[in-house]
């Protein structure tokens, strides 16, 4: 290609800026390139604008899931401290999650099972816990991207009561946007990548329900170190609509679809809640700027947030725990019940039919990493997140030994784990290698 | 081109969980593109059910390595015998575009993030059906120029002309509501 043979308005330079032209055009265009500024400042244009499109596109509500109720508002919470989440409506992967979370379910080993339903036991104390009167339950002050990346101040704010809403189907478009740079041999840019669609584009094992008739949401807390931050620490939150339909054969799969479609509870929301005695700060993984130009005050979310069966979603929240000085000395009179509590989570929603209001509540335990090991979905989670994190800012110091260890990290967990029904853990294992590559 | 083999075995349980994980992973995205293309989650519904009925179907060979594509491929094909079958198949033509674009954002005003991606989309939705189409293919469900040239029937040129002219009018209009 001669360098006159190319303007700006050649369709060539486009797939060029998109990595789809022909690489037999690729060294004629990259010589007019050389030549030319102009072109060259038109390809990062282009790039620049596709980012921004894969962004907004990622976020756009998807026209088959508008909720059909909106349910009245829930109330406020009292504790104007708290902070709630919107259930991600439209991240429901979802009916058909069900079916793929079912497949790596039959492959748990009975072991397994009976170790994470005492897990999950030890994790439920049966007494709820008492908060209600207590003034600073929390801090919310971000451990790290301030101030410009808190939520944006709203009537809401004040009270700490925003939607957490992740883009629709938040792993398809974040693999599809990493794959395009990838394999175009570059990073993408560092704003359009989002930790929590990232990490909610893996697929974690769902729990395992308690009891016969088990509430429609199951819930899985996790606590252990941050990876990235020794003194710091990563509370993972997984949430499974469940689905009673456990045969494992092709016959019902589309039984199923249409079963999973059906939603299992309605008006979802979160409320997460740390214990000031045991946690000083803390911040959702993802809640930077980028995020928080999708939250809004959760009454005026636009449609009420449905589960579906089989639906996940995980949440990281990073929290600095209060020195252990701090910790013994009495702090107030007005104590949780239970000190030793580190997070409590309440889900409010509605039941499909009819709509009545429910609420379930599940804490966890405050336990030092050093006394329990991570279990390998958190792991991945983290690996996930931090990953993100790297990538939102490349020209970091440390960038190089960190994608190191997440490399390791990540490789450990997809061996480990032998479980990866639709691929994406080992397509994320190539993402952490390409990337290393590309930064080092 | 859908009737089983008689000869083909049984599938393994593996076969089962590989038809699964595609089916959780690409319902929603298939689901999104028919509703794009039939104005109609009903009957979006109905095709995604009847594409991955010919998923079961289909011999595994035949799609491996290109299985999403072959999704897509055929969700199309259905949604637009649906068309067909309706009456409702119109030429795709830029007289659509209007109607179908949205209310124009504020010009003349520093966008927020969460504008200008609702600007984005609102210019994006502006586009005639078959750059919509494309485009979309391209920036939100992740195919290639190739792929999409074979899930539409288009060539490639024609894909790629089709990328970069909507590429470029999304810009300029976007540059155009800048302040």
């Amino acid at each position: 290609m001669h360098r006159a043979q190319c303007s700006a308005d050649d369709p060539r330079l486009t797939a060029y800026a998109l990595g789809e032209l022909d690489p037999a055009d690729v060294p004629a265009l990259e010589a007019a390139l050389r030549e030319d500024a102009a072109l060259r400042l038109e390809v990062e244009r282009i790039r620049s604008f596709a980012a921004k499109m894969e962004a907004a596109l990622a976020a756009e509500p998807h026209p088959a899931a508008a909720s059909p109720v909106r349910s009245a508002p829930p109330r406020r919470p009292e504790r104007p401290r708290s902070r709630w989440l919107a259930f991600p409506q439209l991240y429901y992967v979802c009916g058909g999650l069900a079916a793929a979370a079912l497949a790596m379910f039959v492959a748990v080993n009975r072991e397994e099972l009976l170790a994470r339903q005492r897990r999950q036991a030890e994790q439920r104390p049966s007494a709820p816990a008492v908060h209600a009167s207590s003034p600073s339950l929390i801090a919310i002050d971000l451990v790290t991207d301030p101030p410009d990346g808190s939520p944006p101040t709203t009537a809401g704010a004040s009270s700490g009561n925003h939607g957490y809403v992740l883009a629709p189907n938040p792993g398809e478009a974040a693999f599809a946007a990493l794959r395009q740079h990838l394999a175009a041999r570059r990073l993408p840019p560092g704003e359009a990548v989002l930790p929590g669609e990232l990490i909610n584009a893996l697929r974690y094992r769902r729990p395992l329900p308690s009891a016969p008739a088990a509430p429609p949401i199951a819930a899985e807390l996790e606590v252990g170190a941050a990876p990235w931050a020794p003194e710091r620490q990563l509370v993972r939150i997984g949430l499974h609509g469940r689905d009673a339909d456990l045969a494992a054969t092709r016959q019902t799969i589309l039984d199923r679809i249409e079963h999973a479609q059906a939603s299992i509870a309605r008006n979802v929301r979160i409320q997460v809640e740390f214990n000031p005695a045991r946690v000083s700060t803390y911040r959702l993984v993802g809640a930077n700027r980028e995020v928080a130009a999708q939250t809004a005050p959760i009454d005026e979310l636009a449609a009420a947030p449905a589960m579906f069966a089989g639906q996940a979603f995980t949440a990281l929240y990073e929290i600095l725990p209060v020195a252990p000085a701090r910790e013994t000395a009495p702090r107030s009179a007005v104590l949780p019940v239970s000190p030793t509590e580190l997070i409590t989570v309440r889900l409010q929603y509605a039941e499909p039919a009819g709509g009545t209001a429910r609420t379930l509540e599940f804490s966890l335990a405050d336990r030092r990493p050093a006394a329990m090991a991570e279990s390998e979905d958190f792991r991945l989670a983290a690996a996930a997140a931090e990953f993100a994190l790297v990538l939102r800012q490349p020209q970091s110091p440390g960038t190089g030994p960190a994608l190191r260890a997440v490399l390791e990290r990540v490789a450990a967990a997809v061996v480990s784990s032998g479980e990866d029904p639709d691929g994406r853990r080992a397509e994320f294992r190539e993402f952490v290698r390409q990337a290393q590559s590309l930064l080092e | 081109m859908f009737c089983p083999s008689p000869n083909r075995r049984e599938p393994a349980s593996q076969d089962a969980t590989f038809l699964e994980g595609l089916i959780a992973q690409q319902q929603l995205p298939l689901l999104r593109y028919a509703t794009r293309l039939l104005h109609d989650p009903e009957r979006a519904r109905d095709v995604v059910q009847d594409t991955f009925a010919k998923l079961l179907a289909e011999p595994r060979p035949a799609i491996d390595g290109h299985a999403v594509e072959w999704l897509f491929t055929v969700c199309r094909h259905r949604a637009f015998d649906v068309l067909r079958k309706e009456n409702r198949l119109k030429p795709f033509a830029d007289g659509d575009a209007a109607r179908l674009a949205s209310s124009d954002p504020r010009p003349g005003q520093a966008l927020e993030q969460e504008e200008a991606q609702t600007a984005i989309l609102a210019l994006i939705q502006g586009l005639p059906p078959n750059q919509q189409e494309v485009v979309r293919l391209r920036f939100q469900h992740g195919f290639s120029y190739n792929e999409i040239a074979r899930i539409t029937g288009l060539s490639v040129s024609n894909v790629g002309f089709l990328i970069h002219t909507a590429v470029a009018r999304l810009r300029r209009e976007y540059a155009a509501q800048q302040p």
